[in-house]
């Protein structure tokens, strides 16, 4: 995510003042569009630049730009990714509450992603919302797709939408958990003998 | 003899009702329909507990996570560990290891169980927040009569793993005001002593420690968990009911203090661990 106060030049140098307000206007103008989120714009910039400034060294300088691997940035277009597939499941699994066995399908394409976007918060930085990621899919992996509320789908989605902040901290993650618990949504599972056995992942 | 709990309507206010360490383990680690089930029984209610519940479900249940996630860490495998955990118990506690093998079991039966580290996060999220805060869920006031110790350790970050020293000896008892509580209940001391009769092996050794306890004995480690019972049925105040599932105990302690009220908010079908189970 780009970060407030970021200077652009710092990354993508224009020759002049001028070439830069000129260059802003033309990626303002093939926006469209009238500006309601200051960071989309932003990142639609820069995506706009790189392209310029990769097309430009190639033409001018006969050079080839390498792209250096930012693992942080691919880290969280995985996150975003798969955020909106276990979003969308879940919309599916509402579609289709009425249908028992469309409710299950999806259901189980909504536990495989958020197994997958457990695994997208590597590092430390990211304890909290891995642990509000692993809540939810536990919550969501010890509950039958039969047993679901509607109530419950809309607390999936607040959880989800959590999810979708950056520097989640403790008391983000203890929120989740309460959220959860009181919608009947429990990521402990049962230490109960003779119990019926937890329904698999996936 | 138990009832339901009676729970809030518009022309009253609501019950208080003060729960136990049973109900309190099955409220975190019960099967989810009784979980379920009891919230619903306790709904709309004003929810108490104390400290010494609290110190009874830590030295059980975090102490069980903490033991698990050091034998995780000194473990290959997800399943070397939670096959070595049960021998580091002194009485192990169940229905932890069963929590464990659940969260592991993240596949088809053919599918290996969750990795290490997965595990581990798990681990490391229960025992520094979340089975004291599922512990404390919807809870209104903790009672801190008896200023139980146990309930103030809390898991402190070493070397990779958790220093978490939450057993109470009498031999190096750590600060508490057990003593003092049990000086300000001595008339209901006497009560039981002279009056309770039981065939209950428990309750015997109750009975004794109690007999030992107004003798000027140490109430600290073995004697204050033998008499466990005893002080949580003290602590319910006069207006509240106690919610157990544990009516064996508390009924005959009830019947002579001349309280508290008794509910069991655990549907009946609900199968009842042992006590070495819970």
């Amino acid at each position: 995510m780009l970060k407030t106060g970021a200077r652009l030049d710092d990354r993508y140098p224009l020759e002049t003042e001028a070439a830069t307000i000129r260059f802003l206007s033309e990626c303002m103008h093939s926006l469209g569009t009238r500006v309601t989120n200051v960071e989309q714009l932003f990142q639609e910039i820069l995506s706009m630049m790189h392209e310029v400034v990769h097309a430009r060294g190639a033409a001018t300088w006969g050079v080839e730009f390498v792209e250096t691997p930012d693992p942080a940035r691919a880290a969280l277009e995985s996150r975003r990714s798969l955020t909106e597939a276990a979003r969308h499941a879940l919309a599916k699994v509402e579609e289709n509450f009425g249908d028992l066995e469309g409710r299950l399908h999806h259901f189980l394409r909504l536990k495989e992603h958020l197994k997958a976007l457990c695994g997208a918060y590597p590092g430390p930085a990211d304890k909290y919302a891995r642990q509000v990621c692993e809540m939810l899919y536990d919550a969501v992996r010890f509950a039958y797709a039969e047993d679901l509320e509607r109530t419950q789908i809309d607390v999936i989605e607040a959880v989800l939408d959590m999810l979708d902040r950056e520097g989640m901290d403790l008391p983000d993650a203890r929120t989740a958990n309460q959220v959860l618990l009181a919608a009947g949504l429990e990521s402990i599972p049962s230490g109960e003998a003779n119990d019926e056995p937890s329904p698999p992942g996936n | 003899m138990t009832s339901r709990p009676h729970q809030a309507t518009e022309e009253g206010p609501s019950a208080q009702v003060f729960l136990d360490t049973t109900v309190q383990a099955d409220r975190v680690t019960a099967a989810l329909p009784t979980r379920g089930a009891i919230a619903k029984a306790l709904e709309n209610c004003r929810l108490l507990t104390s400290t010494y519940v609290m110190g009874e479900f830590k030295q059980t249940f975090l102490h069980d996570a903490v033991l698990f996630h050091k034998l995780l860490t000194d473990s290959r495998t997800t399943a070397e560990a939670l096959n070595r955990l049960e021998r580091y118990k002194e009485r192990p506690a169940k229905r932890m290891v069963r929590v464990f093998a659940r969260i592991m079991e993240e596949g088809p039966e053919d599918k290996p169980s969750m990795d290490k580290p997965s595990m581990l996060s798990r681990l490391v999220r229960m025992v520094e927040w979340q089975l004291v805060d599922n512990f404390l869920f919807n809870i209104d006031r903790v009672l801190d009569g008896t200023g139980c110790a146990r309930a103030r350790v809390q898991p402190v970050r070493c070397n990779g793993t958790y220093n978490f020293p939450v057993r109470c000896r009498k031999a190096d008892p750590p600060r508490c005001g057990v003593a003092d509580y049990i000086a300000a209940h001595k008339r209901q001391l006497l009560a039981v002593a002279e009056h309770l009769v039981t065939d209950d092996a428990d309750l015997q050794r109750l009975l004794r420690s109690v007999g030992s306890v107004l003798e000027g004995g140490s109430p600290r480690g073995n004697t204050c968990k033998s008499i466990s019972d005893l002080l949580i049925a003290l602590e319910v105040p006069k207006d509240a009911v106690l919610a157990t599932t544990n009516t064996r105990h508390f009924a005959p302690l009830a019947q002579v203090l001349g309280g508290p009220h008794l509910t069991n908010p655990v549907p009946e079908n609900h199968e009842r661990p042992s006590k070495e189970d819970s």
